[in-house]
């Protein structure tokens, strides 16, 4: 829904400035003289009594539950919200008759009070024009990737005995990630998997983890030096079960990385880009998002195509949907008993407030 | 500047504990990590004017704090890897590398002796009252050496073979000579920390577990029993080394490995630096965070100093804290511990007790009761004995009678 939302309302605004931009370009200066006399006397008399009601609108009287006291007890709330609803409908359009009234004087719309708008204040939010953070960042293990020294090879691999859905996943994985290759695990331990990894110049590692016979983690181990990260596995959709889906093609994807702004996030967002090659085909049209939403990572493939001469876009979802939640990032390939940890989610310590986010 | 950070980028950061704010002393840009990262920082002098810093390359620097200059002084020679230790005594600089090799360096950069202490080596340390340093690492036990001779004094023996009689490896992450106890502590991977007493014997004397991830670094506190140690996933234990309840407090706030623990000698305050980009502050009295400063890099090691900006508003009330504190421990005093009580002096005060009861007797009120109180000094247990007494008022009268009978 959130989307969604913003879309409008950013129709809205662009609808606002285009209506204004029409009016200040055609108006003589005996029209506009007329034009800010009429808006002197909105101010004088009407703007007053306009922005009251404005206001009165916003709290004006709702349907309360005692007035569905007639109705049997199962179809109160029901009943009650579809009333509110109702309301709240009502008092939109009361409220945008008035903007239409007072034109350019009009009050300023009021941006929803969202888990997100109202985030708690992170210190490590990264400035773009940060010079040690980009020194930082410039030294760290992603660097050669992003210096265009390596390129990906990604190798894939699951736990031991792995099921037909763990395989399902992999060969999805495959197809969104160029240049990777799944392997069986075949009981040979993970540190030896790195170790063999290297050698064949192997720049990321995959493995997927299974509960149930269903997939339900993933670590992402960036080779040669690390770090490795621990993502859980959530929502997964295969392709098979979309609703309408398309075919994937062989052509390099776009990589878009939204919301990552915190240091971690970066670090995430970098290990991410990492997997994908450096020069997108744009003839292919195709995209992979990873949507950091309240720490969720949502991960989405579509082919996209435009229409009416590039203004409108549409969309072909291509395969699977999933959402990952870190859970640790480790400093170092992988080592989960002697390693030395970056970021662990310490569920009661650190989730004491349902504003904070870490990504 | 109340806090020294060294940063493996290079950077090295002074923080301001009054204002949650750092500085970096040196350029950025001109650093590489690969080279300058720092990996030991200690006290130049007991005045603390000056830094001595070990770079990755194993080039030793001097940084002074009023001038905010750096100096090279040395590059260290001998072995291989980075520079794991450093110990400075009487115009000495002691360095002990990765591969185990210990150099002595005089005030004019020449080596004065040198030896081997075993591949792996991960901690040096020195001792403040006698010319000594301990050595340990991977597979390399812990080790005392005479700073003079170069000879080794003591060296530890490992713990026995688990319940299947399979060796337990050893690694060794941080160890330290405990003032005034002629113990040494030691931390390791195993999630556990041993308390050796060479005077005994080679085998620890006490081992204190602690959670489930390896133990990274430790720190003395302004308490000479009470030790600071953390983990690699940022969980951080205030201990009692005679205490058998491990730990006394879990301090919060970090989210990554702690790299570096300084506590404060003469006030409850340590802060801590780690892979989590963050300098903290806790008070280890009421166990609260007190400042968090984000540092931008990743951060090795930390050095606070005594006279921090923080204080001065808030001496007079630290000050009485100790003191209540103090009182409540009986043992503890400000030289250190005090041995409890022999039972000889028991049975004196007994006596005393049984002397002053007969004033309870004829008539005494509370006054009496409270003169009472002073008399008693004894172990913990008697005083509060008495205490309850008191605070029962007219009951103790009657107990105190029967006594006097069974008498």
């Amino acid at each position: 829904m959130a989307p969604k939302k913003s879309k409008k309302s950013k129709k809205e605004e662009s609808m606002i400035d285009f209506v204004e931009e029409e009016v200040t370009g055609d108006v003589d200066e005996d029209d506009f003289e007329e034009a800010q006399e009429q808006e002197i006397e909105l101010t004088d008399e009407k703007l007053q009594e306009l922005l009251e009601k404005y206001e009165a609108s916003k709290s004006a009287a709702t349907k309360t539950k005692d007035d569905f006291k007639h109705l049997p007890k199962s179809q109160r709330g029901k009943a009650l919200k579809k009333a509110l609803r109702k309301d709240k409908r009502s008092r939109q359009e009361e409220r945008s008759k008035i903007r239409e009234e007072l034109g350019e004087s009009a009050p300023q719309k009021e941006v929803p009070k969202t888990i997100e708008s109202m985030r708690e204040y992170d210190a490590t939010m990264v400035d773009e024009q940060d010079d040690e953070v980009e020194h930082d960042e410039a030294n760290d293990e992603f660097a050669p990737y992003f210096n265009r020294e390596t390129s990906p090879k990604v190798m894939i691999t699951m736990t031991p005995k792995a099921k037909i859905t763990t395989f399902k996943f992999c060969f999805e994985l495959q197809k969104c990630i160029p240049n990777s290759e799944m392997f069986t695990r075949k009981n040979v331990l993970l540190k030896t998997i790195i170790e063999q990894a290297k050698e064949r110049e192997f720049t990321d590692l995959l493995v997927v983890h299974e509960d149930r016979k269903k997939p339900n983690g993933i670590i992402f181990c960036h080779l040669p030096e690390g770090p490795t990260a621990y993502f859980k596995i959530n929502s997964l959709t295969f392709t098979q079960d979309l609703k309408k889906f398309g075919e994937s093609t062989a052509h390099f994807p776009e990589v878009i990385l939204n919301n990552f702004n915190t240091r971690l996030g970066h670090n995430i967002a970098r290990m991410l880009a990492c997997l994908f090659p450096h020069d997108p085909k744009f003839t292919g049209r195709r995209v992979v998002t990873f949507h950091n939403q309240r720490d969720y990572i949502f991960f989405r493939h579509h082919r996209y195509e435009f229409k009416k001469e590039g203004t409108k876009a549409a969309l072909l979802e291509l395969g699977p949907r999933f959402t990952l939640r870190l859970k640790w990032l480790q400093k170092g390939t992988f080592d989960a008993k002697w390693g030395e940890f970056e970021w662990v989610l310490k569920r009661h310590e650190m989730e004491t407030s349902r504003r904070r986010f870490f990504l | 500047m109340d806090c020294y950070v060294g940063a493996t980028t290079g950077a090295l950061k002074g923080a301001l504990l009054k204002d949650n704010t750092f500085e970096n002393l040196n350029e950025i840009k001109s650093l590489d990590p690969k080279s300058d990262e720092i990996t030991s920082m200690i006290w130049n002098d007991d005045q603390q004017t000056e830094i001595l810093i070990a770079r990755m390359n194993r080039d030793l620097q001097l940084f002074d704090i009023e001038q905010g200059e750096q100096v090279s002084i040395l590059t260290v020679s001998a072995g291989t890897g980075p520079v794991k230790g450093l110990h400075k005594s009487d115009e000495k600089i002691v360095t002990c590398v990765e591969s185990g090799e210990i150099q002595v360096w005089n005030d004019k950069s020449e080596v004065i002796s040198e030896w081997k202490c075993g591949p792996g080596a991960a901690v040096m340390r020195g001792s403040n009252e006698k010319p000594e340093i301990v050595t340990g690492g991977m597979k390399n036990l812990l080790k005392t050496w005479n700073l003079e001779t170069g000879q080794q004094i003591w060296s530890s023996r490992n713990v026995p073979p688990d319940m299947l009689g399979l060796e337990i490896p050893i690694m060794v992450t941080d160890a330290r000579f405990i003032p005034g106890q002629h113990t040494i502590l030691e931390a390791n991977k195993h999630h556990e920390m041993r308390l050796y007493d060479p005077r005994a014997q080679r085998r620890p004397v006490k081992r204190i577990p602690f959670m489930e991830n390896p133990i990274m670094c430790t720190s003395l506190t302004y308490r000479t029993n009470q030790i600071l140690a953390a983990n690699s996933i940022g969980e951080m234990g205030l201990f009692d080394l005679r205490s058998k309840i491990h730990p006394m407090c879990k301090f919060k706030g970090q989210s990554g490995s702690i790299r570096g623990i300084d506590g404060h000698p003469t006030q409850p305050l340590a802060a801590s630096v780690g892979i989590d980009r963050f300098l903290r502050v806790h008070d280890l009295q009421s166990r609260k965070l007190i400042h968090k400063i984000y540092c931008k890099t990743r951060l090795n090691r930390v050095l606070l100093r005594d006279e921090l900006s923080i204080l001065n508003e808030k001496k007079s009330g630290a000050k009485k804290e100790i003191d209540e504190d103090e009182t409540d421990y009986g043992n503890m005093t400000e030289d250190g511990y005090r041995p409890a009580d022999s039972e000889d002096d028991d049975v004196i005060e007994e006596d005393d007790v049984w002397g002053s009861m007969d004033k309870v007797k004829k008539g005494g009120k509370k006054t009496d009761d409270v003169e009472i109180l002073e008399e008693v000094k004894g172990t913990r247990k008697r005083r509060e004995s008495v205490k309850e007494e008191v605070m029962e008022e007219e009951a103790p009268k009657k107990k105190i009678l029967k006594k006097k009978k069974k008498n």
